[in-house]
């Protein structure tokens, strides 16, 4: 059992950061490489090719590496450490993955300016005034579900409070064994409650962003670009809400799990189940459409030699967006999929201190819920 | 319709997107009535300063061209647009004569000149032929 979920844990947490990080340069769109704008015809170029393969296999090998060595301390440590391990071992990934990218990134860069590619281009921007007319995303209705969710974890709850057990189990450790477990009082539903509201923000953030982000389209293949830029928004929304729904089940489900079944193994298997599934829908998505669905494959008319605009110097090794005079707040990721924030703005900071605060609430409300 | 800048052009900006539109509603590209996106929302998508693209709509509200509504934000003008005034017509003689001198000295004949407008107008008028 021990081994099993350590091993299940890894798996849903560090191999997908390295696997997803490995395969971004082959998901941009074909006008960036390694967080550098480039001419589209460049990123068939042997150099270029070299520099995202030599970044994919240092990635995978590294991967392996750290993946192994913390699966074999997560099993060698006490069990109390665990947890520790385990962050500590995403924080060496992240380290590990943001340090082959920029080596990549400064290659690639030092390759463009060296042979001069954008000088003698004209740098276009274009838009489509009528894309928010069509639908870019699923329906806001589909937040009603949440709230009704929320309403029947309460109603559940209060209906048969008197039946529950004098302690309620919270969660349970990689030995099968009780984790936390608290004396019942009606406070206790403050922890499932808070964590699906966060949720619920969360999801709802998410979406708006997807509606508002900037709609960035390819000046040599504008019509294309705006088909790819639908299907993947409407893509991400969907995946989001229902997502996002689930996980506010879930939260629901774990606190009533324990009471309709003694199985350890379907409780732990239960949410465990639902992240490997949730990351694997978010690798599938990723995959299948690449950034703004540059992977999609969709008839095109190649022309011209005109390249997008070219706002490299805003962005800090190509991955932090930077720029004062841009009156967009969320832009598309040039290193990645979906989107980011214009940091030059305010509003960008005071909504990261929104979330914090927002994260703060619901912790403390779980701290009320298993103090009482 | 699909909005094009052109960073290295000599046009200005604002130009540029004044002319982009009204280009779109010649060639029934933007229907009348039809919503565009607010200043805000086209300054943020083209990546241009806010105050640009505040100047392009200024101009074209002016111009009598699109609508600021309260609620349904910036839309295409619904009744006629602005006919040929005088000042119109003043305007158009200053701009086209240079054109037409720079033409007449390169030994262009008024039949030559007159069909390249006719050209133009053309394709407004059958704007699948482009």
């Amino acid at each position: 059992m021990v081994g099993v979920i350590t091993i299940i844990i890894i798996m849903s947490t560090m191999a997908p950061l390295y696997l997803i990080f490995a395969f971004f340069p082959y998901l941009t769109r074909r006008t960036i490489c390694m967080g550098v704008s480039i001419p589209e015809e460049m990123f068939a170029d042997q150099r270029l090719k070299d520099i995202r393969k030599t970044y994919m296999i240092s990635l995978l090998i590294t991967g392996a590496l750290v993946t192994g060595l913390a699966a074999a301390s997560l099993l060698l440590l006490p069990e109390e450490y665990m947890g520790y391990a385990l962050g500590a071992a995403i924080f060496v990934s992240l380290i590990s993955i943001f340090l082959f990218y920029v080596r990549a990134y400064k290659k690639t860069r030092g390759l463009k300016q060296k042979e001069k590619w954008s000088t003698g281009r004209t740098e276009f921007s274009v838009t489509e005034t009528g894309f928010r007319k069509g639908k870019i995303t699923v329906s806001p209705l589909w937040f009603i579900l949440y709230g009704l969710v929320i309403a029947c974890t309460l109603i559940v709850f209060f209906s048969i409070y008197n039946s529950l057990p004098d302690t309620i189990v919270l969660n349970y450790n990689d030995l099968g064994n009780p984790g936390t477990a608290v004396p019942k009082t009606p406070f206790i539903i403050l922890f499932p409650l808070s964590v699906q509201l966060v949720i619920t923000l969360l999801m709802v953030f998410v979406y708006v962003v997807i509606g508002k982000a900037r709609v960035q389209i390819d000046a040599r293949n504008p019509e294309v670009s705006v088909a790819r830029n639908r299907i993947f928004r409407y893509a991400w929304s969907a995946y989001t809400v229902f997502m996002g729904l689930g996980m506010v089940i879930l939260f629901g489900v774990m606190l009533f799990l324990p009471l309709l079944t003694g199985n350890i193994t379907i409780i732990i298997a239960v949410p465990l189940g639902y992240t490997i599934i949730a990351v694997a829908g978010a690798l599938v998505l990723s995959l299948v459409l690449g950034q703004s669905g540059s992977r999609l494959k969709l008839k095109e008319k190649t022309v011209g030699k005109e390249i997008n605009r070219d706002d490299g110097r805003y962005w800090k090794l190509g991955a932090f967006y930077y720029n004062p005079d841009d009156p967009a707040l969320f832009v598309e990721k040039r290193f990645g999929i979906g989107w980011t924030s214009n940091f030059a703005r305010p509003l960008t900071w005071v909504l990261m201190a929104l979330f914090l605060l927002i994260i703060a609430g619901a912790v403390a409300a779980s701290m009320i819920a298993f103090m009482h | 319709m699909l909005i094009k800048i052109d960073f290295n052009s000599e046009t200005p900006i604002y130009e540029q997107l004044r002319m982009q539109i009204i280009e779109g509603i010649a060639r029934g590209l933007l229907k009348a009535g039809e919503g565009l996106p607010s200043v805000r929302q086209l300054a943020g998508d083209l990546g241009i300063n806010l105050h640009t693209a505040n100047k392009a709509y200024t101009q074209l509200k002016a111009d009598g061209f699109i609508h600021v509504h309260r609620q349904k934000g910036v839309v295409v003008k619904q009744e006629v647009r602005p006919g040929v005034t005088d000042e119109f017509l003043a305007f158009l003689e200053k701009q086209l004569r240079p054109l037409a001198v720079e033409a007449y000295c390169r030994g262009m004949r008024d039949k030559e000149f007159r069909a390249v407008v006719n050209n133009i107008f053309r394709l407004l008028q059958n704007p699948k032929e482009e």
